[in-house]
């Protein structure tokens, strides 16, 4: 019974704490956007009037266009990804197309220093006229979604019976038949925590978003980090600016998490 | 309702035969049981005619319609599979309605229709229910609702039991069987489980590595097995064989030198005698001598007795330990017989079967 306590009272101490290592950024973020500059020059105060002028700058600034377009350029990303992700990991699952090597290939993809992809990707944007405008992003945002859409969802393709499948086309249906209305509504939440992932990666890229599009079209982590200026870090104001980017994304990742560890841990690959 | 007949179908995977030169007709309405150790192509062969296999070569009919390169879709089948393949994210009066509404029927239409197979499976209480809810034997029932649904020609069923636990398999055994009796719809089983198939089939087919050894009622079957394999392979415990030489209406077998008398035979021969048609007694039973002596077998010892409830299973040991043999008596039978006690058998009259032991035959006549 002791020893039960114990381990209960530890178990809640290791939680707690780790609450508090995620929360505590996240709070005196909170705080420092309601701080008014003179307020902000002291980390430690806790007493002050809080302010709305951090947020009024902040939405006054370049950031909703910079978050409408990172929004755009997440939601064509992951669709594209989806559209060609899901039927390539169906196959990879079913099929093993490709083998190991492609599964290499895939891994490949996520390790690789985007640096090595930048001037094939500069050298497109020319080609199709599209450098200095967010369609410039789009497919080397493609380039490191896509592989993770893929692996993430290959697991939850291999665990889906093939005899679900072969009852549906005895059932009636033809092979598209039986995929669309079978197997894609038992993978619905691998393809739920793809889209999330992946448009978080999306969303939170910086490196390609910095060369491929710098100017007046850049996304919403270039506007943050444009917050420091040659003045000064405008602390207040890029702290309610990362409040308003990181927000959405974690309500998203809220609904979603149990699919997340699901897809990301409970899957093994199978070839 | 229709007659299905495989034509010479051959099933090869690269240069493995897994189904050679199959011939086979289910008469309308029966239902037939394939049956047969893992690898034999039972399973292959249930799955060609559902259209999940190609052919390699060969043809397969339900009725007049030639279905060899038709789509699963399109042969008008329903099949139970091992794991029930039910539609998770679907509830049960879904997954009942779905191969209804594939075909393009309304809900209106589709609805009475599931209910009915609904009451007829006792489902009525999950229709709400999502299949995880369901326990292994509900959720088998509503596989075979959902197959019942949609009054196919041919009923297929993939192992249906295997994944069930003892009781319950014996249970939902006889359920199909009601039910296939009930709809009379043509059916095709596939089992490993010889016992599945002695009970349940109006035809069983005992398949071995790709060819039918032996199909017949289960009757014929089990008394008189077309060749050893059959032998071995229908009947718990199993059929005792030995090879070996009669000689002076006497068989010698060849390991053990355990001696049986056998009349009206010569030459060499694998003998086979069903461990529940041979009389055991105690050696000290028997006088010495005697005439009726001669009827009984040399002289074995019991190595172990399993309690099967009203009989015991007796596994017989020669004296130099080169034969085994299984030998089912009733349990009061056994005041004299313990283990260790010396005892002599005899085939009963007419139980006797005699296989060629080269190439496995049963000989004719016996």
């Amino acid at each position: 019974m002791v020893e039960q306590r114990f381990s209960r009272i530890l178990r809640s101490t290791w939680i707690a704490a780790g609450i508090l290592t995620i929360v505590l950024p996240m709070m005196w973020i909170v705080i420092a956007s309601l701080k008014s500059p003179a307020d902000l020059t002291d980390a430690t105060k806790i007493a002050f009037t809080p302010t709305g002028e951090n947020w009024a700058n902040a939405l006054a600034s370049g950031l909703p266009a910079a978050l409408l377009r990172s929004l755009i350029v997440g939601v064509v990303v992951v669709a594209v990804s989806l559209v060609v992700g899901v039927p390539g990991a169906y196959a990879l699952a079913r099929y093993g197309v490709g083998g190991t090597p492609l599964g290499f290939v895939l891994l490949m993809a996520q390790v690789l220093p985007p640096a090595v992809l930048v001037f094939p990707f500069l050298r497109l944007s020319h080609l199709l006229k599209t450098n200095g405008t967010i369609a410039a992003l789009i497919p080397a945002h493609i380039s490191f979604v896509l592989p993770v859409v893929v692996w993430l969802l290959i697991g939850f393709f291999a665990s889906v019976p093939v005899s679900i499948e072969e009852q549906a086309r005895i059932d009636g249906k033809s092979r598209l038949g039986a995929f669309w209305s079978v197997v894609i509504p038992h993978v619905r939440p691998g393809i739920g925590a793809a889209c999330v992932f992946g448009f978080s990666l999306s969303w939170n890229d910086m490196f390609y978003s910095l060369i491929l599009v710098p100017g007046s079209a850049q996304t919403l982590p270039l506007t943050i980090a444009g917050f420091n200026t040659f003045r000064g870090i405008e602390l207040g104001t890029m702290s309610a600016a990362i409040l308003l980017a990181s927000i959405p994304m974690l309500i998203a990742t809220f609904f979603i998490q149990k699919h997340l560890v699901q897809g990301l841990g409970g899957n093994g690959v199978k070839y | 309702m229709a007659e299905v007949t495989f034509r010479s179908i051959h099933k090869r995977y690269g240069d493995v035969e897994v189904v050679s030169d199959l011939d086979l007709t289910l008469p309308d309405g029966t239902l037939t049981v394939l049956v047969g150790p893992s690898g034999c192509g039972k399973t292959t062969t249930l799955r060609m005619l559902a259209g999940l296999e190609s052919v390699t070569a060969g043809s397969i009919h339900i009725g007049p319609r030639d279905v060899t390169t038709l789509d699963p879709s399109k042969r008008d089948i329903a099949m139970v599979f091992q794991n029930y393949a039910l539609y998770s994210h679907l509830t049960v009066r879904e997954n009942i309605m779905f191969p209804l509404r594939a075909k393009g029927m309304g809900k209106a239409e589709a609805v009475p229709r599931a209910r009915m197979v609904e009451d007829l499976l006792g489902l009525t209480p999950l229709v709400e229910r999502k299949p995880s809810a369901l326990s292994g034997g509900q959720q088998q029932r509503v596989a075979i609702a959902r197959a019942l649904v949609r009054e196919p020609s041919v009923f297929l069923f993939d192992e249906p039991l295997s994944n069930l636990d003892a009781q319950l398999r014996v249970d939902m055994r006889t359920e199909i069987l009601r039910i296939q009796r009930e709809v009379g719809t043509t059916s095709l089983y596939v089992t490993h489980d010889q016992e599945e198939a002695m009970t349940l089939a109006d035809t069983v087919v005992v398949m071995d590595r790709g060819r039918i050894g032996q199909q017949g009622t289960p009757q014929e079957v089990y008394s008189t097995p077309a060749n050893v394999f059959t032998a071995s392979f229908v009947g718990s415990p199993r059929m005792n064989l030995m090879e070996g030489t009669v000689s002076d209406q006497v068989f010698l077998a060849s390991d053990s030198g355990l001696r049986i008398p056998l009349p009206r035979v010569t030459g060499s021969v694998t003998l086979g005698i069903r461990p529940e048609s041979m009389d055991v007694m105690a050696a000290s039973e028997i006088p010495e001598g005697d005439s009726a002596s001669s009827s009984w077998s040399s002289e074995l010892r019991i190595v172990l007795m399993e309690n099967l409830g009203p009989r015991v299973l007796l596994q017989l040991e020669t004296a130099n330990r080169k034969a085994l043999l299984r030998a089912v008596v009733p349990a009061d039978r056994m005041r004299d017989l313990t283990e260790g006690v010396p005892v002599r058998v005899r085939p009963q009259p007419g139980q006797v079967h005699l296989f060629d032991p080269v190439s496995g035959r049963r000989f004719d006549g016996e």
